[in-house]
């Protein structure tokens, strides 16, 4: 109960400290192709509503799409590392090289190899959201405990009995570690793809601004892509809450 | 090799306890009986199914105290009804059929160990192997699990293999103690311990309880 109540005022204590953020914002003598006033981004972002929603839709299916998809590779090639070493040997330093090869030069050669077109996007985002997935669902396998596997021996358990009881519910925290990582990068991922070259998105749109001076486009841009990015992480970390609270248990309870 | 030649015959119904020095290989004399390490000899046993509690508790944060309960008949195929209704008779055994529905991880310590006997027992078996099962507990909880203990295997007919590192514990609970030497772990003796079961606190100052603790500390110095 006492962690509830704190849990409560810690977000009313946060929530003040934006609404103070936002109203220095607005008192802050600049002009606005500098730094436009938060009532100026309302009214812009209200004017250019229907073009926005437009290309947000594109950008947002990219992300989803991208993501869903790094989600995918990312167990996969954990699980696949997990079962047979030598491949992990192999392609753990491979993951890594393709974390280090930098995103602006990444962007344009998926561009050039797969087109203009949606995949391209979402292939960039997939490339780098899929890293911390894997490397967490591959860091989770590998600490399951090996008295619990030994405890199921016992009872002779079947290998599904073994996945069902130990290694999904053992390593869906470390997947969803990973995907809070990883739905940081996906929504910019996205933007910045399109960026490289697209028909539409939001990418696409803040080129445009950009090109034409509108800074105050510019930071709707910037201030949607918090926005979304925010309510998607915490979005993960309520699933994540919701399937897996034994990985919570820290938080409350009576304790050891 | 972790262990060298060991016989023994338990009687049913009878307490043994394995002492030995950490690391000597009486958890190996465990996974043994289980079937787990390879060995040379002959295990034989005469009952259907062997409970066993691990070193440490080993139970599953993602299942509730009764599914934890549960888990050896599931894995063994009872339906999901059928395995709560024989794990909820077993929380009421050992005394946590409040908790069956709450998270594993709320227990205490010595509330866990009693969860993992349930366990250990749920299928029936009247056959215990237990590592080291009070470790984890501070003084004055283990003395309190070693005396539920010790009840609860008179009153339900256990046979049990225990393994400890300490003397007093081992004398405490067992019928017999089964004395290993350092690694790799050889016989050096078995003590019969002559005191009525089940064991309460007054057995501490009992002389034949203190003599037995003097002469196994005796033997493990000559040594």
């Amino acid at each position: 109960m006492v962690s509830q109540s704190m849990k409560r005022s810690s977000i009313i204590v946060e929530l003040i400290f934006a609404v103070i953020l936002v109203i220095f914002w607005q008192l802050a003598p600049f002009p606005s192709y500098i730094l436009p006033k938060p009532t100026r981004l309302v009214s812009e972002f209200l004017t250019q509503r229907t073009v926005i929603t437009n290309h947000l839709k594109i950008t947002l299916y990219e992300a989803f799409t991208g993501f869903a998809l790094a989600l995918i590779i990312g167990v996969l090639l954990a699980v696949t590392m997990y079962l047979v070493k030598i491949v992990a040997r192999v392609l753990l330093p491979m993951i890594v090289l393709t974390q280090t090869i930098p995103i602006t030069v990444v962007a344009p050669l998926i561009v050039i190899w797969f087109g203009f077109g949606i995949q391209a996007k979402v292939g960039t985002v997939a490339f780098l959201c899929f890293f911390p997935i894997a490397i967490n669902t591959y860091e989770g396998l590998k600490t399951v405990d090996p008295q619990k596997l030994e405890l199921l021996n016992v009872y002779k358990a079947k290998w599904y009995q073994k996945l069902r009881f130990l290694y999904i519910p053992h390593t869906v925290p470390h997947i969803f570690s990973g995907m809070k990582i990883a739905v940081t990068y996906a929504f910019t991922a996205a933007i910045l793809a399109e960026w490289m070259g697209a028909q539409a998105g939001l990418g696409v749109y803040t080129i445009r601004a950009l090109n034409s001076f509108r800074i105050d486009r510019v930071f709707v841009v910037v201030v949607l892509t918090i926005i979304i990015t925010l309510a998607w992480f915490f979005l993960i970390n309520w699933l994540s809450r919701k399937i897996a609270p034994w990985a919570y248990r820290g938080e409350g309870g009576a304790g050891r | 090799m972790a262990v060298e030649k060991i016989d023994l015959v338990v009687e049913k119904d009878e307490v043994i306890a394995i002492l030995g020095p950490s690391g000597c290989g009486k958890t190996t004399v465990l996974k043994a009986i289980l079937g787990l390490v390879p060995y040379m000899g002959k295990v034989q046993i005469f009952c259907e199914d062997l409970g066993y509690i691990p070193q440490t508790d080993s139970l599953f944060d993602w299942l509730n105290c009764l599914d934890n309960v549960a888990l050896p008949l599931l894995l063994k195929g009872f339906s999901k009804k059928v395995a709560r209704q024989r794990a909820g008779n077993y929380l009421e055994k050992v005394g946590l059929e409040e908790w069956a529905h709450r998270p594993v991880y709320q227990l205490s310590g010595g509330m866990r160990q009693r969860l993992s006997l349930a366990r250990a027992l749920v299928s029936g078996s009247k056959f215990l192997l237990a590592d080291e099962p009070f470790i984890s507990l501070d003084a004055q909880n283990r003395r309190k699990l070693q005396i539920y203990f010790s009840e609860f295997l008179e009153k339900e007919k256990i046979t049990t293999i225990f393994v400890t590192h300490s003397v007093e514990e081992a004398v405490f609970l067992a019928d017999r103690v089964v004395l290993l030497s350092s690694r790799p772990a050889k016989l050096v003796q078995i003590l019969p311990v002559q005191l009525p079961k089940p064991r309460r606190v007054e057995h501490l100052s009992d002389p034949k309880y203190q003599t037995l603790v003097a002469t196994i500390y005796e033997r493990i110095f000559q040594r």
